[in-house]
């Protein structure tokens, strides 16, 4: 009878294997997190003011290009994204157009994972962190020997998100995502024309980045993402973004500011099944 | 619920935090906030209050009085502009839609060059023209002379090495930057490369780094340092005058520190600090220097810098086809 018992628990035993819950390794949820590459387009509505050079806000609309990697599931969630934007920021006062033509990039790192005290079916939220590294260079030949403004500015966040998925029942089920994602500053960083704001370029020496200074703990940075995931029954995945990144340098003097709203349509392309 | 409340006012509230986070800007039509912006502006970056002995705070008194709402656009450029020339200084200037301001330094002495006398006494019509250079031998072939008018920043090797070549046996080089208002400094250091064959400490430079009037940098020490294929290091002249101002006093200054120079004419207009560029709230552009130059001994020759030999052009002598600057020049080399 004990045999007959042991076979019947040998038989079994693949049931009760197959039967458990598949939980898989951190290697092997790494491995099944979806994973994409981005390309993105949108509008860069920014303004910005260097008071070192003009007390007044110079404004301008521009095409930003955007290339992404993104690493995304409901636990974690990675993504490392380059941008990219030129264009020309005008001023007018009194029949006086001055135009600043700028370029601006930099890429962001995000790393996030689930809060699963509050997170649920239906609302899913994250935290982790995110690094943002920006730079302009600025040319207005109006200003004679300042023409040229450079400034970097990059800015290690806390970040907390929260997602919604639904989906829509239909014939062909389709599954969407909203979510809200925002990068309070932890530390932020400058570097960027110095004082007199020209540099001392009399010499017969290289004179890039003469003057500049670097600024740790200096100014302060805000960041939020609003994105909309439509997810194609191929995997791949159209998203709209509305992203707004505020800075200002720190110090005594002469600060630089800029807002930036970009709206970007990027398209996801799947790399993972 | 409480989640979508927490959402609905986090994202609500960042949508106007910029403003919360920025200064607001100075866009100002009025004619008080303009004239203290400029001053103010002046007052931390102009780099020559104490070399001019200028009290910028009795400036302010004396001009703030002429400012009143009402005033016009023009009565308001008309007040910033004698402001700024209070501290006499070409390379300060004020510029609106309707008039651009700016102190002359060349009224400040006599025009000591006549072109059309050098062109038909001493080059002739065959003079050569190698880039801005305009050259030729005189004196029988003894001496060469070469004529730059301005820099214009793109002097290239081949042009010096040419222009050193051809003169190689001449017995010196007049180099007249008479009336050569500036322009490139790099010009400046392809020029001079040519006429030393070795490192020489021409000036140094220093600029704002604070608002006090005394707040500079450390120095930063310029040189000629020889290059390209041969080195002119006979006597060379050079010619000045008022109207040799910025990149052309530079390159004066340069020529007290190379001993094979000698400056020969009128005191120079100045011009050794660096203009900046900035805008007003009312839109105006404006610039004046950030910059001040001394010599290694630690002399400032902002109100221009004397010649070795003074020599003023004279009518008599031009009347006759004489370029008495020149012909003090050449009893200096031959």
């Amino acid at each position: 009878m004990k045999y007959i018992l042991l076979l019947l628990l040998i038989f079994s035993s693949p049931a009760l294997i197959f039967g458990q819950e598949f939980i898989p390794t951190k290697k092997q949820e790494r491995k099944l997190r979806p994973k994409y590459i981005e390309i993105g387009i949108g509008l860069d509505y920014s303004y910005f003011c260097d008071f070192a050079t003009s007390p007044l806000i110079y404004k301008g609309m521009n095409l930003q290009y955007s290339l992404g990697y993104l690493s995304q599931s409901k636990e974690k969630e990675s993504f490392f994204n380059i941008y990219y934007s030129s264009g020309t920021y005008n001023n007018i006062e009194n029949e006086i157009t001055l135009t600043s033509h700028t370029m601006k990039g930099g890429l962001t790192y995000h790393k996030l994972t689930r809060i699963k005290k509050i997170s649920g079916n239906k609302w899913n939220f994250k935290i982790g962190g995110m690094i943002n590294l920006t730079g302009n260079l600025r040319n207005n030949p109006s200003l004679g020997n300042a023409v040229s403004g450079l400034e970097f500015v990059n800015t290690i966040f806390t970040s907390l998100k929260a997602e919604r998925y639904f989906e829509r029942k239909e014939t062909k089920p389709r599954r969407y995502c909203i979510s809200y994602q925002l990068n309070l500053p932890l530390m932020n960083n400058t570097f960027r024309n110095g004082y007199a704001y020209v540099p001392n370029a009399i010499g017969n020496d290289p004179t890039l980045f003469k003057d500049y200074k670097v600024k740790y703990f200096s100014g302060c940075r805000l960041n939020s993402k609003l994105e909309f995931y439509s997810y194609l029954h191929n995997n791949n995945a159209i998203k709209i973004s509305y992203i707004w990144d505020a800075y200002k340098t720190g110090g005594h003097f002469d600060k630089f500011q800029m807002a930036n709203h970009f709206v970007q349509l990027s398209l996801l392309f799947k790399l993972n099944n | 619920m409480k989640k979508k409340i927490f959402l609905i006012l986090a994202v609500s509230s960042l949508l106007s935090c910029e403003k919360i986070m920025f200064e607001d800007e100075i866009n100002s039509n009025e004619p008080r906030v303009i004239y203290e912006y400029l001053w103010k502006q002046c007052d931390e970056k102009y780099s020559f209050f104490k070399y001019k002995n200028v009290n910028w705070n009795m400036v302010y008194e004396t001009y703030s009085a002429m400012i009143y709402n009402e005033m016009t656009d023009d009565s308001l450029f008309n007040v910033l502009s004698n402001m700024l020339q209070e501290l006499k200084d070409s390379h300060i200037a004020i510029a609106s839609p309707f008039n651009v301001s700016q102190y002359d330094v060349r009224l400040t002495g006599p025009v000591n060059i006549d072109w059309r006398v050098i062109q038909e006494n001493y080059l002739g019509t065959d003079f050569y023209i190698t880039g801005s250079f305009t050259h030729d031998f005189i004196a029988n072939g003894q001496v060469g002379y070469i004529r730059l008018s301005t820099f214009p920043g793109n002097a290239t090797s081949f042009e010096m090495d040419y222009i050193i070549e051809k003169y190689r046996n001449t017995k010196g080089i007049i180099f007249d930057i008479r009336q050569n208002e500036g322009g490139a400094a790099s010009d400046i250091f392809t020029i001079l490369s040519r006429f030393t064959d070795r490192e020489i400490h021409l000036f140094d430079s220093y600029i704002k780094s604070g608002p006090g009037h005394d707040e500079f940098s450390a120095p930063l020490s310029v040189y000629a340092k020889p290059s390209g294929k041969s080195q002119f290091i006979k006597k060379i002249i050079v010619l000045a005058d008022r109207g040799t101002y910025s990149a052309g006093s530079y390159f004066t200054l340069s020529a007290k520190a190379i001993p094979n120079m000698v400056i020969i004419g009128d005191t120079t207009g100045g011009g050794l600090g660096m203009p900046n560029g900035g805008q007003l709230p009312n839109g105006w552009v404006y610039r004046f220097p950030v910059t001040k130059t001394l010599t290694p001994d630690g002399i400032n020759y902002e109100n221009g810098i004397p010649p070795d030999i003074y020599c003023i052009l004279k009518n008599n002598d031009t009347n006759s086809g004489l370029d008495n600057v020149i012909e003090r020049a050449l009893i200096e080399i031959l």
